[in-house]
């Protein structure tokens, strides 16, 4: 508990340096500014903002990162209340109640719970990633390439139960992303895979062109086929601050949605996406009235609000703890820290302790700062919200060009942006989600590597990865747990239920709703 | 989608194929697992002991192409949407005002680059006016420039006329 405390002490001594804290100051700032804009999502955000934090230290950079990802993800629910627009998956259950307080002159109130939620559930989450971190990473350690194989296999396996729409289109995604990410020049043997001969793609397929034109470009595209209806609210914000009645009233929901939220959010695979899904149910559930829900009950706005930061926050603990991301957005952090030179996993911690803790110190203090910018901004927000679209999208994509040119001062960059933009278009046209490939993308490469070396360990052995076990001991007997089994059990068993007909029908409606 | 049996207002499809959609889709993962393996080549698959750099590549490609498979038998046998209609007109100019700027970058700068793709690519809307987006490309450029050139310090050109001047 002490090693806690002391492990905070100094990333907060780390991300309370001047240029932290600038750092984590303008990632909020312009992650918000991107985020908030109407079709925008968290990983568009973070995918055109990417560049910008390139030529920083990696401290410095991965703090940007952390604070653009908080203001892309409260500039969402901003413009979930104030057009109705969900930006992305986590913020649909906002729009219900908080777009109909917005039309009852309660904008200003439901954006106030909002933030005020996102703050508890966001130094909740804090505390506990500091004390999940040290043990989960202990435990890691012990992980050898088989059960890393195994655990990868299962995070897609939960990505692909936890993607939208059809189970096989996911499939089909990460297997496409997995095979994209073998392009180029093979480590081992030095010869070059699928690359045509081309030279740019020896090295591989760039990850933030990869990100920028599939999630960027694509997005444009995709918004351009639906001719737009954005209704901004124009009733008054009202005041911001929740007064005694609604803070009495929200209370528990913001209490409920973080444990929620934070838990689901651990999950390998996208969990955390379920979180505002399950906050929403519960607290209409356990409301006396649930006839209030849909027509702007605080509650509604309050709970899932706090489940989406406390999940977005807990999200990181498999990427800090185990090197492996959980969702797309993650997968674009582990594309950041690689660019930096910074292998995600459990040597991270203690290799880089400054860099681990000063992260972490810097998520509270990043939810403390969208606290205090996104109230006195929120009559920004609003203007930026009546730019038009046929406006916003040519900027969007200058920056994108700009963005994506300056990492490498290759113009063939910004020519890719554009043909993996007609791929990713191309792809939702086709009903398949980009985010599962971008996560097998990342995947790919760890996913390879220790699977060559689990086979070489067992001389080709494939069923190494049901048999092996590691060695621990329980009630002072030696005992052999077969870990890597057990994760590959639990990802068949998992994907089984999933195809169930019962349960998918469910699954249907659980994004619908 | 399961739910699709009991909406009465979705219109049955002509034809064999019931789901348009999902056979597209299908072909699609065949036609990227074929060229992936075109390009894999000879590349050698080695044995499980030592695998090979085609090994999983191969894998992969086979794996996408049993996808591939499904969706073209689902897309056979069960309904799905329709197969959504593609617009030529925003890619088109947005692809445009892309490769616009990545042949101009280098070879003009920023000042030029930069108005050529908002202005290209803001054509993809049909309710464009144009005079408002020289305007408006003129007002971006110069943030802009302020911002990634000189607040942010990215190296890049801002304005070249060859052989007059180079900032």
């Amino acid at each position: 508990m002490s090693d806690m405390f002391s492990n905070l002490g100094l990333g907060l001594s780390v991300a309370l340096s001047l240029q932290n804290l600038a750092l984590c100051f303008l990632g909020c700032l312009v992650g918000t500014l991107i985020g908030v804009l109407p079709g925008v999502g968290p990983i568009a955000t973070i995918a055109i903002l990417l560049p910008i934090t390139f030529g920083l230290d990696p401290t410095g950079a991965l703090i940007m990162l952390a604070g653009i990802y908080y203001g892309a993800q409260y500039g969402g629910s901003t413009t979930a209340i104030l057009v109705n627009l969900p930006g992305e998956a986590t913020s649909v259950v906002t729009v219900l109640d908080g777009y109909q307080m917005a039309r009852q002159g309660r904008a200003g109130v439901a954006l106030g719970i909002a933030a005020l939620g996102s703050f508890f559930a966001g130094c909740v989450a804090t505390v506990a990633i500091a004390a999940l971190g040290a043990p989960l990473t202990r435990l890691a350690l012990v992980f050898g390439p088989h059960e890393y194989f195994s655990l990868m296999v299962m995070g897609l396996i939960f990505a692909v139960v936890l993607a939208r729409g059809s189970i096989l289109k996911a499939i089909a995604m990460i297997l496409a992303g997995v095979l994209l990410s073998t392009i180029g020049t093979d480590l081992e043997t030095g010869e070059s895979r699928m690359t045509f001969g081309l030279d740019f793609l020896a090295d591989g397929i760039d990850f933030a062109v990869l990100a920028m034109g599939v999630f960027g470009i694509a997005e444009i595209l995709r918004n351009l086929d639906t001719p737009e209806t954005r209704d901004v609210v124009r009733a008054k914000i009202g005041r911001l601050l929740p007064d005694r009645d609604d803070l009495r009233q929200s209370a528990m929901p913001i209490l409920r949605g973080t444990v929620v939220g934070g838990a689901l959010g651990i999950l390998p695979g996208n969990g955390a996406v379920l979180g505002p899904f399950a906050s929403y149910t519960m607290e209409k559930k356990l409301a006396k009235d649930p006839r209030r829900f849909g027509r702007g009950a605080i509650e509604g706005v309050a709970g899932p609000e706090a489940a989406n930061n406390a999940g977005a926050q807990t999200s990181f603990i498999p990427l800090l703890t185990l090197g492996i991301p959980p969702n797309a957005v993650m997968a674009l952090m582990v594309g950041a820290m690689t660019i930096h030179g910074i292998i995600p996993g459990p040597q991270v911690m203690t290799k880089n302790p400054n860099l681990f803790w000063g992260m972490i110190a810097s998520m509270w203090i990043g939810n403390l700062m969208l606290l205090i910018i996104n109230l006195p901004l929120i009559g920004l927000w609003v203007k930026l919200l009546q730019v038009p679209y046929r406006l916003l999208f040519p900027s969007i994509l200058m920056f994108c060009c700009i963005g994506i040119y300056s990492i490498n001062s290759q113009p063939i960059d910004v020519m890719f942006i554009a043909f993996f933009g007609l791929v990713g278009y191309t792809l939702l046209k086709f009903g398949f989600e980009p985010a599962p490939m971008l996560l097998g993308f990342v995947l790919g490469r760890l996913m390879e590597e220790n699977l060559r070396r689990a086979l070489i360990i067992a001389r080709g052995d494939a069923s190494t990865f049901l048999t092996r076990t590691i060695d621990t001991t329980a009630f002072g007997q030696p005992i052999g747990i077969p870990l890597s089994g057990i994760l590959l059990g639990i990802a068949v068993t998992l994907l089984v239920i999933a195809l169930l007909p019962s349960v998918r029908k469910g699954r249907d409606e659980v994004f619908t709703e | 989608m399961a739910s699709d049996d009991n909406t009465i207002s979705v219109e049955t499809p002509r034809g064999p194929v019931r789901g348009p959609q999902t056979l597209a889709a299908g072909l699609v993962m065949l036609a990227l697992a074929g060229i992936a393996l075109w390009a894999l080549g000879g590349l050698s698959s080695g044995t499980a002991r030592s695998m090979g750099p085609g090994m999983m590549p191969r894998g992969l490609a086979y794996m996408v192409a049993a996808c591939g498979v499904l969706l073209l038998v689902f897309g056979i046998i069960r309904q799905s949407d329709p197969i959504e209609r593609f617009s030529i007109r925003s890619p088109f100019f947005v692809l445009t005002g892309i490769l616009a700027f990545a042949l101009t970058i280098r070879v003009f700068g920023l000042a030029v680059a930069g108005p050529l793709c908002l202005i290209i690519g803001g054509l993809a809307t049909p309710d464009a006016r144009i005079k408002e987006l020289v305007i408006f490309a003129a007002i971006m450029t110069g943030v802009c420039i302020a911002l990634f050139r000189y607040a942010l310090n990215l190296p890049m050109p801002i304005l070249i006329i060859p052989n007059v001047i180079y900032i």
